[in-house]
């Protein structure tokens, strides 16, 4: 069906555009697949397709740098804010043309206002937050239910699997929480060694019932299937895996707040090719379609204007603001990640991170759930 | 209160406190989160902060900051205070402590303008010290400032640095209830409304600051369950009595090298660096001992986060660190380090309690204890304390734990030491508050301020006859015989001269005669008078024997009324 719809627009666009003839109006946005891959189709590239004419496809992503070096280059990559600051410093991306991006914006809604506080970077464009939280099994605990971050540290209390996302990401913010650290202090106190220490030694405790997952779809699915009776991941995936059936529940206590960026990686381009990859970031950050997304999946925009925009969920019909990460009833909690601490101590974070996994290779299962 | 008071002044005088009040109170409140924002930044900009340590990927850049801005930090401190205070020292609460005890002035503005940049400087470049005591300053030196204008409230000054003192703790802690009795505790030293009043509005008022304008996280927030065992109490209060020692050690550490530091024959300015290098030489091993140490806090209050090696290295080099930066002449207070070394020694304490198997509570209440246990005769206020844990852990089984440990610390300290580190420090520069502030009030006033110029200045080669015209004409029943050089040598009496003329004057001097000198206190010469019957006492040149002038009985007494009229006054009027 899919396409089928590319053919009609490469159809239409072929007979509309002038560019077409140059064989440019083909973008390639490096995306994390899955449900919110299909959330940005609906909303954003299909009418983009639509609009323009551009072909849109899509690479797959999993984070990372890696991608920047490799030989298959995306035009656009939607980033997270630690991975962006990296790139940025490292020039491995382009300062982002902002006369050209914003140049359609209503004067009375000015962007620099309209725009959460330092969503503007000089490599990118902070579109929306997501928030990486804990999700439990409902039939795996048919009494007590797990609710603080210190739960899913408690295996005696709540026995099972835990699935986590294989990197040293979230955990050790996590670990330290759940040692009673303020959520205010998080940072401060991972700064140290000792912090890292004892949040290693938290993991440690828990280390022989931790399933790896690498792919941001495996963490609902390890749920789903019994395999674990926890697992750590995004709140827009298990909330669709919800609206799937997947009888998961969320726990908002201690979640991670963090941003995706829209970056565009250097490499040789053409003039028309640059003016393509702006009219994208331009349409994508329109209010009306960060809206527009946040209706399909409950990741909040960046723009105010596009947050009072959001409403009923299309299929259910419950109101889509109560399901952001940023929603007040879930900001408790929450932990806002600091994306400047996370760049600076990425090689460190990696480094400790791989001597604890090799001190005892016996928890590692990544294997086992491709 | 008094009938002489009108409806009128009364009106005028709640209206123009509470407005004062709330001024002093964002004025104090709005300094100390500058201060503490200032001090933040700082200790980022100059890697002194583990978040802003961690996040610099280069070992070599690392090194060198950490041995080198301590280092320089003292030096900028060694240049302000020496330079550019009269006073040649940090000011601090001991002050405040002094101008509003004995009703006389703080030092100069600029002083403390720099002292207190001093101490910005010191906390920013990592030195160990506490940054609650400059606060503390700052709230004075705003109350000072108001206590100028002319707003004809009596006791203004008392109440207005009373005013900044509490904002600046409420703020400091989000501990407004605190910030109340800090004021009253440390600084005021007695309870009267008048002061009560506009003193709770400005600690209000740097609450409200502090919490809901700007949100400041705070201090500490722990989780405790209640205390498990009856008999942890008692626990509590040996752990008190064993923190009493401490203190004291504590303390006098600090005097024996502020002591040693005065010895060194090595220009004051050089000194602080000094101890900066120290502290950066020793913060390669242990990063703890930088700054306040607000990292170090929080880990004492979860289990098993420092060996117990490590808990005894950490309290001996925050201990001997402290005291060399403050010896040295590093600006600050002694208030967070006090409490650091306190949870530390509480952790420690909980370690040993496990150690010989005493099922307890927890390391929370331990170290909680502990460290208000230590911090309380420091700073002499233990109330201030209790209401502080109180205040920060909403937490009443803590607050009762702590109280009974900073009770029994105050008792042993206070015998051992003296009420406070303020005190001790205020004494031995001659300000004794230990026996009473209307003591240290007239300890505090030289007996050349009162009028000794009306007497009768004798000759020694007068004749008895000219000499008893001399006294007639005087109006006095005594006077004092000099030489040709002015020089005193004694009193004769006109009772005594009468029917002697055949005497030489210098014959019929009287023996039993007090003399007081030029360095008499009000105070001394009190004491000196006791049992004296006479009209007026000769004030005597110690350097040189001349005679400066005789002091009539009753411009000293005079004197002493009044200072007792105006503490009474000060201490139990309404408003």
């Amino acid at each position: 069906m899919k396409a089928f719809n590319h053919f009609l627009l490469f159809l239409l666009s072929s007979y509309f555009s002038t560019t077409l003839l140059y064989g440019q109006t083909e973008l390639t946005i490096a995306t994390w697949g899955g449900s919110y891959e299909n959330a940005q189709q609906t909303a954003l590239f299909q009418p983009f397709e639509v609009a323009t004419g551009t072909l849109v496809n899509t690479q797959k992503y999993s984070g990372d740098l890696a991608i920047l070096n490799s030989d298959l280059l995306p035009d656009i990559i939607d980033m997270t804010l630690g991975d962006a600051l990296i790139a940025c410093d490292k020039k491995l991306i382009h300062k982002l043309d902002y006369k050209q991006i914003l140049i359609n914006e209503k004067k009375h809604e000015n962007p620099k206002r309209d725009f959460v506080k330092d969503s503007i970077l000089p490599c990118g464009i902070a579109h929306l937050s997501y928030s990486t939280l804990i999700a439990y099994d409902e039939r795996q605990f048919t009494g007590e239910k797990p609710h603080t971050i210190s739960d899913f540290f408690d295996i005696k209390r709540f026995p099972g699997k835990r699935a986590l996302y294989k990197s040293p990401s979230d955990i050790l913010e996590w670990a330290l929480i759940a040692e009673g650290v303020p959520i205010d202090q998080v940072y401060d106190l991972l700064s140290t060694e000792r912090g890292m220490r004892i949040a290693f030694r938290r993991l440690d405790s828990i280390r022989e019932e931790i399933i790896w997952w690498d792919n941001p779809k495996q963490a609902a699915s390890l749920l789903s299937t019994g395999k674990a009776v926890m697992a750590s991941g995004y709140n827009g995936r298990f909330f669709s895996a919800q609206l799937d059936g997947a009888p998961i529940t969320m726990i908002w206590d201690a979640q991670i707040i963090d941003w995706n960026v829209w970056v565009i990686p250097k490499q040789k381009d053409s003039d028309s090719k640059t003016i393509l990859k702006n009219d994208f970031i331009r349409f994508v950050i329109k209010a009306e379609n960060m809206a527009k997304l946040a209706e399909i999946i409950p990741y909040g925009p960046s723009r105010k204007s596009a947050l009072r925009r959001i409403g009923l969920h299309a299929e259910q019909g419950f109101s889509m603001r109560d399901q952001l990460p940023t929603a007040t009833h879930h900001l408790d909690r929450a932990l806002f990640r600091d994306a400047n601490w996370y760049a600076n101590t990425q090689n460190l974070r990696k480094t400790r991170f791989w001597d604890w996994l090799n001190q005892n290779k016996m928890g590692d299962a990544s294997e086992d759930n491709q | 209160m008094t009938s002489d008071v009108t409806f009128i002044r009364i009106s005028y005088r709640i209206i123009v406190l509470t407005l004062l009040a709330l001024t002093l109170g964002s004025i104090a409140s709005l300094a100390a989160i500058a201060f503490i924002e200032a001090v933040d930044w700082m200790n980022d900009v100059l890697l002194i902060s583990p978040r802003s340590r961690i996040q610099l990927n280069n070992p070599f850049l690392l090194t060198a900051a950490t041995v080198l801005v301590p280092a320089t930090g003292g030096l900028v401190v060694g240049f302000l205070i020496q330079k550019l205070t009269i006073e040649k020292r940090p000011l601090g609460p001991a002050d405040a402590i002094k101008a509003v005890q004995l009703r006389t002035s703080l030092p100069d503005a600029l002083s403390g303008f720099v002292s207190t940049l001093a101490s910005l400087v010191s906390l920013g470049s990592g030195a160990s010290v506490g940054q609650y005591g400059p606060m503390v300053y700052m709230g004075a030196i705003a109350g000072n400032f108001a206590s100028r204008l002319k707003l004809d409230i009596p006791n203004i000054q008392t109440k207005a640095i009373a005013c900044g003192v509490a904002a600046a703790i409420s703020t400091a802690f989000n501990a407004p209830i605190a910030g109340l009795v800090f004021a009253h505790e440390v600084i005021l030293r007695h309870y009267s409304l008048q002061a009560f009043a506009p003193t709770t509005v400005a600690s209000a008022t740097g609450y409200v600051f502090a919490n809901i304008i700007f949100d400041s996280p705070p201090l500490f927030l722990v989780h405790f369950d209640g205390v498990a065992f009856g008999y942890e109490f008692l626990l509590f209060a040996i752990l008190g009595l064993v923190c009493a020692f401490l203190a004291v050690i504590f303390m006098r550490l600090l005097a024996s090298t502020s002591a040693f530091s005065a010895k060194l024959s090595l220009p004051a300015i050089y000194k602080p660096a000094i101890a900066g290098l120290a502290v950066g030489i020793i913060a390669l091993q242990l990063p703890d001992v930088l700054g306040i140490g607000k990292e170090a806090l929080r880990f004492t209050t979860i289990e098993g986060a420092f060996s117990s090696g490590e808990l005894i290295l950490l309290l001996i080099a925050k201990m001997m660190l402290t005291a060399l930066c403050l010896g040295f002449g590093f600006a600050g207070g002694v208030f967070s380090p006090s409490l650091l070394i306190g949870i530390l020694f509480g952790a420690l304490c909980w370690t040993f309690l496990n150690f010989i198997g005493i099922p307890n509570s927890g390391v929370v209440v331990y170290a909680i204890c502990a460290m208000m246990a230590l911090t309380s005769p420091i700073i002499g206020a233990p109330l201030t304390t209790i209401l502080i844990v109180f205040e920060l852990t909403h937490n009443y089984d803590l607050t009762i734990a702590a109280m009974v440990s900073v009770v029994f610390a105050n008792l042993l300290a206070y015998r051992l030491h003296g009420r406070s580190i303020f005190d001790v420090v205020l004494a031995s520069k001659g300000v004794d508050l230990s026996s009473g502030r209307d003591r240290a009030m007239l300890e505090n006033i030289n007996i050349l301020t009162l009028d000794n110029t009306d007497f009768a200045n004798l000759k020694d080669t007068s004749s008895i006859e000219e000499s008893l015209i001399q006294l007639k004409q005087a109006g006095r029943s005594a006077g004092a015989i000099t030489n040709h050089n002015n020089e005193y040598l004694g009193v004769v009496r006109t009772i005594d001269l009468i029917g002697e003329e055949s005497q030489a004057i210098t014959n019929l001097i009287r023996k039993d005669m007090p003399v007081l000198d030029e360095k008499t206190s009000l105070w001394q010469a009190m004491s000196a008078l006791e049992g004296f019957t006479g009209e007026a006492v000769p004030i005597v040149d110690s350097s040189n024997g001349e005679l400066i002038g005789m002091v009539p009985e009753s411009e000293l007494i005079t004197a002493y009324q009044k200072i007792a009229k105006d503490i009474r006054n000060e201490e139990n009027e309404g408003i």
